[in-house]
């Protein structure tokens, strides 16, 4: 009740505070606005540095020949166009219309030349001569669509794109992001499959394009942020210390940062990353300043969060009342007396004590602008959440500075600075990250509801009766948590050698420092000692990468305008690694924590860990195009990576593209269907050397050992050295269209792909008699075949009202062809065979329960007993055993994808996005345990009200009763499929007088809601979920993870 | 021509990218290229066979060699399938046993391919490859027992060339060990020169004679165990207790032992841990109560005066004042020093000690002549000992006058009270044919046959087409 208290209070101090920073705002940047008339008597107004396009000082004239000239920019049918672009010819002066298509712009003379553009619509240039007040009407652009998509090392028009990539530009993300830049992307871009792992603040997602090409090296994409790459695998970023979840690194890019995300599916977009484009790739980058054009712009929200649903349990008393059943049916005494039950009520409802409405507030400030010379974009953010389990959360804070400046009329100097800090309190949930039932999802869901979570004195009762750990007091009490610090620093300079060509160097770093504490009082301590418990560990990463490119640019031919991009360079990459631990125990307080291990009174032997890897890479690309019809695209990339045997260091990586824009043929220019057609086909090889270090080397493993009473260091060889070890290879293949229709009114893409992937590296579990576990190896072919679908319908009509939508879908079927003379091999309940897709799980078929001896002499389990399981003896040998299993269901989803739709209504806008996954198959491992039926102190689903006895004979829920072996059948599988309301947001725009009297360029209030819908049959906390992170192997598994959250969102955009 | 200066630089600086940095250098790691070269190389190789066998090992063998007999039973309402006998070829305690016994093998068996090219002190060199063989013909001693028919590794596996063995007989495989056995007894230095933990030459010969009784090979087992007695290096502790706790060790009854020291590193023994009773307080003692004896089946079975029941087992405690009373926990490896601090105790474990050679030359010398006088002389010592009398002097507790298949019962019996919870329960009900009849008597439902042997851990079916799994499972 108490903790009710705190949750109420802790909300409303939470909401006033931002209510009050909100207020603050305003207030301040009003009362700057009034007091700017006395700034400029007392001379201060020349210090302002926003002096130069700030609405605060527009009607002021200085005294130089400038004009100020304003106007409105309509489309044809009069409706006012906001965000169009308009720039003094000649010059980098420029400026954007506002929501209802004014502008106000400074020029140098009245003689200067206005240029309008806006994407899709036709250029305009406007002589200004003289007037002061321009109306213009842009006419919609039938022919051409400038969209410029990044690609690897450089951009591209989207038009003379010829591989597959799907963007995001900054029109599509939401009013008001917060959290991390894969959240944007779900349910956007075909045959991206993007799942959250868990609910903890800053959790992880497992991200996969076109499928997982490989079986144990890495399946995530390449992220490349502004030039430097961001290792996604987050497990593998920790010291090992704080236990039970990991960070996504992506948390450390401000969401309101991002200009675009590309990201490259195909081949002859990701060979030019070689090594590391298996995955497919996806590419970053952050806003930069537009020269004349100071923009402040303010975001920020406040959200309660809650856990979606909570699981149906037993209470008190029928917990009591089953538990007898076991109890008498084994011969022993009853563990209730009947008074007892009767005085246990509803008991402790541990879900409710565990689950709160968290609270998560999110600001964020960024500054842009420049001059002809120089433009910056600066920003910080913080984001305070709660998790919706108590005692965890996240504190983040971020900080960027982009700054490009021009040193000579053909040099330019440009670096991207990200500081993020995050501060992060961990609960162990998962039982498969814990290694042990110490997970406060698993105690939340199976403590004994008969127990309190005090005794009477008020200290905590520790555990259950069979040790099932008080959850509340293991969330409250232990101390586990990460502090992040990372640096991402990319420094380019570029040089303009002639005309067409342009050398760029870039240098980038990215650093990761983590430190984790770990900290267990003797008050929670578990059977064992009352020792209380402190580590520390601290993980340190350095990634730094040079790149070094030179690019030929030219456009030449009169009758038949062709243009030859030859892209050139070398690119060196380096990673180092260093880990340290350290730990002691017996302190003789609870109150030093962590802070002083030397009081302790056991030492844990001090571990360090150092480890790195280094790549370097040739690559070039070639981009043609004839007559604005006929494209074609070479790239290649020659990779030599540290991690592969002696003689196979070095893999060559090509990919060719053809692309035909049959809409600009004679024959087609009849039709006015097609304003743009283009198929498109591409082939290619990427590579994968996601494993880990020294795999082809012989190392030896250290231990400590004890004979003699002293202590000793015994070595061992820790792997089968294979001094083969190469490469992983995918081929793709990919034919795919782009078209619009009916002057851009709406666009489709469809793509087809083939993916093999060979040589795969595989840890291939080996028999123990050997003493190892497993051996690297490179083999077997893996296959990943689909299609996908975009479709866009842009600024559908309705009177004042406009809408867009956009939907797409992809189909993806993976399978391994084969494992040469490997035998298929188990990871967990999962299955490793040759014909099946990854994920595969494999187990008994459940038949029902027996309901009688008759039933039982007559099968294929004589020792079972009335009211037991009963499987299908699949080989008809009369047994059950091994053999009996199969293939009872697939993690991998037949069909992802997702639609939103923005409605534009006078001042409102209104937006929802929608994502779904069908086919794939759920193995609720909570629910195994959930209905175990053993009788043990572990609570139960209210499914085992329904139980078989000799009274209900049901065929679904076997009988309680101690002992029943544990088979894994598809008893647990679950369809996964669903349908989400990803996320739904009502937003109104303050009309253009009101924010001229307020003085603002853009004040936005919304309301939004995260997760508020979800159709599913699934019985779990959630349907995307990962009780094993990104582990490719263990997909789709339940295991008591931290379930996701709904949020519900009310938000503030400010701009200045 | 200013420009392209810059350029020429550029690329300079480019082509200094020098290719050698692809070459791997794991500063972390050891490299068994430069390794196996000195006498403490050899020493560390055989230093790592040590942990496998610590690891888990007391738990592992607790729950195989107790929990599927008469002796213990997990805790009240637990649902061990070793216990309620409905155990296949997944139990974790079975497929952990398998793994760690190749371990120790593999680790070995590096040691063996290494050590002798090694530059050092021959009689050294031959007490360490002597250690191994005598660790290595442990764990199939083990094996053997629990699996039947194994794979009988002898080389380290350095590729992936025929990881893929099959089962050896087990007549094949007690060839081997008897061979490791007796080559570890021939080179292993005496116990003077030995330490805790570590195998001496007498503890080769202890371990043989216990071979040689498992396979019934009488004479011979007599004979081994006759020479551990007339060596005079062990005897027995005047008191019983004294053989277990950590102040009286190493004493001059313990002939093999797992070594532990609080606070140390490499495993924790966790006796106390497991079997303290939940009941009395967490401030006094940190028990999970979790592995118990069997009341009806052990407890109450001890005879009027025998003091071993009363250290082996406990009923009550009293601490400050304080009395609390439960059903019968393991008391056998007390160490009171360390009750509420039982993630690791002082306790050295017994593999082999003293009475368990009397035992074996007892029971040998009665199947081969029937009760001799020296059959019972070495039950009786251990007999005296148990009711407190001197277990040097005749007393009127001595056994006399039995048949040959009396005096075979009785010393069943006795070795049930002397090594209860030492984890050679299972051993002895299957080694003398008894793990079917009592067992069917014990759990009230006939136990089948295949019971007579563990199933192959399924991950090792899974994993090595070759392998064929015992019969029923």
């Amino acid at each position: 009740m108490n903790s009710k208290i705190q949750y109420i209070f802790s909300f409303f101090k939470g909401i006033s505070f931002y209510l009050l920073s909100c207020c603050f705002v305003i207030v301040s940047s009003s009362a700057a606005t009034k007091a700017e008339p006395y700034l400029k008597n007392v001379g201060i107004r020349e210090s302002f540095p926003f002096e130069k396009s700030t609405n605060i000082f527009k009607n002021i004239k200085r005294n130089t020949a400038q004009e100020v000239i304003t106007g409105t920019v309509l489309d044809e049918s009069g409706l006012p166009l906001p965000g169009v672009n308009i720039t003094e010819k000649g010059t980098t002066n420029g400026t954007q219309t506002d929501f209802d298509g004014n502008f106000t712009i400074q020029v140098a003379s009245s003689e200067a030349i206005l240029v309008f553009s806006f994407l899709g619509f036709e250029k305009q240039e406007i002589p200004v001569q003289g007037r002061i007040n321009v109306k213009v009407i842009l006419s919609e652009n039938v022919a051409q669509m400038e969209e410029v998509v990044i690609i690897g090392y450089g951009q591209q028009e989207r038009r003379d794109v010829t591989g597959s990539i799907s963007s995001i530009s900054p029109e599509a993300l939401p009013v008001n992001p917060v959290e991390a830049p894969d959240r944007l992307m779900k349910g956007r871009m075909p045959g991206v499959f993007i799942s959250q792992n868990s609910g903890q603040p800053g959790g992880t997602t497992t991200m996969r394009i076109r499928g997982g090409t490989s079986i144990n090296a890495g399946n995530d994409p390449l992220f490349i942020v502004d030039g430097v790459p961001l290792d996604m695998n987050a497990e593998s970023s920790s010291a090992g210390v704080a236990s039970g979840g990991s960070l996504n690194p992506l948390t450390n890019i401000n969401p309101s940062d991002i200009k675009s995300i590309s990201v490259l599916k195909d081949a002859s977009a990701t060979a030019i990353y070689g090594s590391r484009g298996a995955n497919g790739v996806v590419i970053i980058t952050t806003k930069t300043g537009v020269a004349g054009r100071t923009m402040i712009n303010f975001n920020s929200s406040f959200s309660l969060q809650k856990v979606r649903k909570t699981i149906p349990l037993l209470d008190a008393t029928e917990f009591a009342r089953y538990r007898n059943e076991v109890a008498v049916k084994s011969g022993d005494e009853p563990i209730y007396s009947e008074q007892e039950i009767n005085s246990l009520g509803r008991g402790t409802d541990w879900q409710d004590e565990v689950f709160r409405t968290a609270l998560l507030q999110n600001y964020s400030l960024s500054i842009s602008g420049g001059n002809e010379k120089t433009r910056y974009y600066m920003s910080g953010s913080y984001t305070d959440q709660q998790g919706i389990i108590i005692n965890s959360d996240l504190k983040n804070l971020n900080f960027r500075v982009n700054l490009d400046t021009e040193v000579t009329d053909n040099v330019r100097v440009g670096n991207a600075l990200t500081l993020a800090r995050t501060n992060s309190d961990i609960v162990n949930t998962s039982t498969a990250t814990s290694g042990s039932a110490s997970g406060i999802v698993f105690g939340a869901l199976s403590m004994d509801p008969t127990l309190p979570i005090y005794h009477e004195d008020g200290t905590y009762i520790l555990s259950s009766e069979d040790d099932t750990p008080n959850p509340v007091a293991h969330a409250l009490e232990l101390t586990n948590e990460v502090e992040s610090t990372r640096l991402l620093n990319n420094l380019y300079v570029e040089f303009d050698l002639t005309e067409n060509l342009l050398f760029r160097s870039a240098f980038g770093i990215n650093l990761l420092d983590n430190n984790e504490n770990y900290f267990k009082p003797s008050t929670i301590y578990l059977a064992g000692s009352l020792r209380n418990t402190a580590r520390v560990g601290a993980y340190q990463k350095e990634h730094w990468t040079s790149s070094n490119t030179i690019t030929f640019n030219s456009t030449f031919g009169e009758t038949y305008p062709q243009s030859l991009e030859l892209l050139g360079g070398i690119t060196i990459d380096e990673e180092n690694t260093e880990v340290l631990r350290a730990g002691a125990s017996g302190f003789p307080t609870n109150d030093l924590k962590y802070y002083d291990l030397s009081s302790g009174t056991v030492f844990n032997a001090p571990q360090t860990f150092v480890d790195g890897w280094n790549l370097i890479s040739y690559l070039g690309r070639a981009n043609y195009t004839f007559n604005d019809k006929y494209l074609l695209t070479a790239s290649a990339r020659y990779d030599g990576s540290s991690r592969f045997g002696a003689g196979n260091k070095f893999g060559f990586f090509p990919s060719g593209a053809i692309g035909w824009r049959i809409s600009n043929e004679e024959f087609m220019q009849t039709s006015n269907i097609f304003s743009d057609l283009k198929l498109r086909a591409s082939y290619g090889k990427t590579g994968n050397q996601e494993i880990g270090n020294y795999g082809s080397l012989s190392l030896l493993s250290t231990v400590n050992v004890l004979t003699g009473d002293q202590a000793r260091t015994g070595i061992y060889p820790r792997n089968i050295a294979n001094p083969d070890l190469k490469w992983e290879t995918t081929d793709q293949f990919d034919v795919g269209v782009d078209m619009e229709l009916w002057n851009n009114a709406i666009s489709i893409t469809a793509d087809y792909y083939k993916k093999t992937t060979t040589d795969l590296l595989l840890n291939v579990p080996i028999p123990w008699t050997t003493g190892f576990s497993d051996a690297l190896v490179n083999l077997g072919e893996l296959k990943n075949e689909g299609v996908e679908l975009a479709i866009n319908a842009n600024t559908i009509r309705f009177g004042e009202a406009r809408l867009n939508l956009s939907f797409n879908a992809a189909k993806n079927k993976s399978e391994i062809l084969n494992l040469g003379d490997i035998e298929p091999f188990f990871v967990g309940e999962s299955i490793i065979r040759e014909g099946l897709p990854l994920g595969s799980f494999f187990g008994y078929v459940y038949e029902g329960v027996f309901q009688n001896e008759q039933e039982i002499e007559n099968s294929a389990q004589p020792e079972a007993q009335p009211g037991d399981e009963r499987f299908a003896d699949l080989n008809e040998d009369g047994r059950i055993n091994a053999e009996d299993r199969q293939v009872i269901g697939n993690a991998q989803p037949d069909i992802i994808g997702g639609f939103s739709g923005k409605l534009f209504y006078k001042n409102f806008e209104l937006s929802a996005r929608f994502n779904y996954s069908v086919g794939n198959e759920i193995y609720n491992e909570t629910r195994r345990h959930l209905e175990s039926l053993s009788g043990s102190t572990k609570n139960q689903s209210v499914v085992a009200l329904n139980r078989w006895t000799p009274d209900n004979p049901s065929n679904t829920i076997p009988a309680a009763r101690r002992g029943r072996p544990g088979y894994f059948s598809d008893r647990y599988i679950e369809d996964g499929s669903y349908l989400r309301m990803q996320d739904l947001t009502l937003a109104y725009v303050f009309p253009t007088n009101l924010l001229e009297k307020l003085n603002f360029k853009n004040i936005m209030i919304f309301v939004s809601g995260e997760n508020l819908l979800t159709v599913t049959d699934y019985s779990g906390f959630d349907p995307e979920v990962s009780g094993y992170g990104q582990n490719a192997l263990s997909q789709g598994i339940d295991q008591d993870v931290y379930p996701t959250a709904k949020t519900f969102r009310i938000g503030l955009q400010l701009g200045f | 021509m200013k420009n392209l200066r810059l350029l020429s630089l550029a690329l300079g600086l480019l082509i200094v990218s020098c290719e050698d940095n692809l070459e791997e250098n794991p500063q972390s790691f050891l490299s068994s290229e430069n390794f196996y070269n000195s006498e403490e190389d050899a020493e560390a190789a055989i230093y790592s066979i040590y942990q496998p066998w610590t690891k888990d090992h007391s738990r592992n063998m607790y729950i195989m060699n107790a929990i599927p007999t008469d002796e213990g039973v997990p805790r009240v309402g637990s649902s061990d399938p070793l216990d309620l006998y409905e155990y296949g070829p997944t139990h974790g305690t079975i497929t952990e046993m398998w793994s760690l016994m190749y371990s120790i093998i593999s680790r070995a068996n590096v040691a063996l391919d290494r050590i002798p090219e090694i530059e050092m002190n021959e009689d050294n060199k031959k007490a360490l490859l002597a250690e191994a063989r005598f660790m290595r013909a442990m764990a199939f001693f083990r094996l053997v027992r629990f699996y039947g028919d194994v794979p009988l590794i002898l080389d380290p596996t350095v590729d992936m060339k025929n990881v893929n063995a099959e089962r050896t007989t087990v007549a094949t495989v007690y060839e081997q060990i008897i061979e490791d056995l007796e080559y570890a007894e021939s080179n292993l230095p005496d116990p003077n020169n030995t330490e805790e933990g570590r195998p001496s030459n007498l503890a080769a010969t202890g371990i043989l004679a216990r071979v040689y009784l498992t396979n019934q090979q009488w004479s011979m087992a007599a004979e081994k165990a006759k020479e551990v007695i007339d060596s005079g290096k062990f005897d027995l502790m005047e008191d019983f207790p004294d053989v277990f706790i950590p102040e009286t060790q190493p004493n001059k009854e313990n002939i093999f032992v797992m070594n532990f020291v609080a606070g140390m590193p490499g495993d924790q023994q966790w006796e106390l841990k497991y079997y303290l009773p939940t009941e009395i307080d967490d401030a006094v003692a940190r028990g999970l109560g979790r592995y118990v004896p069997s009341k009806e089946h052990l407890y109450d079975t001890y005879k009027e005066g025998d003091l071993r029941r009363d250290w082996t087992m406990w009923t009550s405690f009293t601490h400050e004042g304080e009395t609390w009373t439960f059903a019968p926990h393991w008391h056998k490896f007390m160490d009171y020093a360390t009750l509420n601090n039982t993630d690791d105790n002082n306790n050295d474990i017994p593999l082999l000690r003293y009475a368990h050679i009397l035992f074996i030359y007892a029971e040998a010398l009665n199947e081969l002549n029937g009760p001799t006088e020296e059959a019972y002389e070495a039950l009786n010592q251990i007999k005296r000992r148990a009711y407190g009398e001197n277990f040097k002097n005749e007393s009127s507790v001595d056994y006399q006058d039995l048949s040959q298949n009396e005096f075979r019962q009785t010393l069943y019996q006795e070795r049930k009270w002397e090594f209860a919870g030492e984890w050679i329960r299972w051993f002895d009900l299957k080694r003398t044919g008894q793990l079917i009849p009592v067992m069917t008597e014990t759990m009230g439902f006939a136990i089948p046959e295949r019971y007579l042997l563990f199933p192959i851990p399924q991950r090792e079916m899974d994993a090595n087409p070759n392998l064929v799994q015992n019969p029923g499972y």
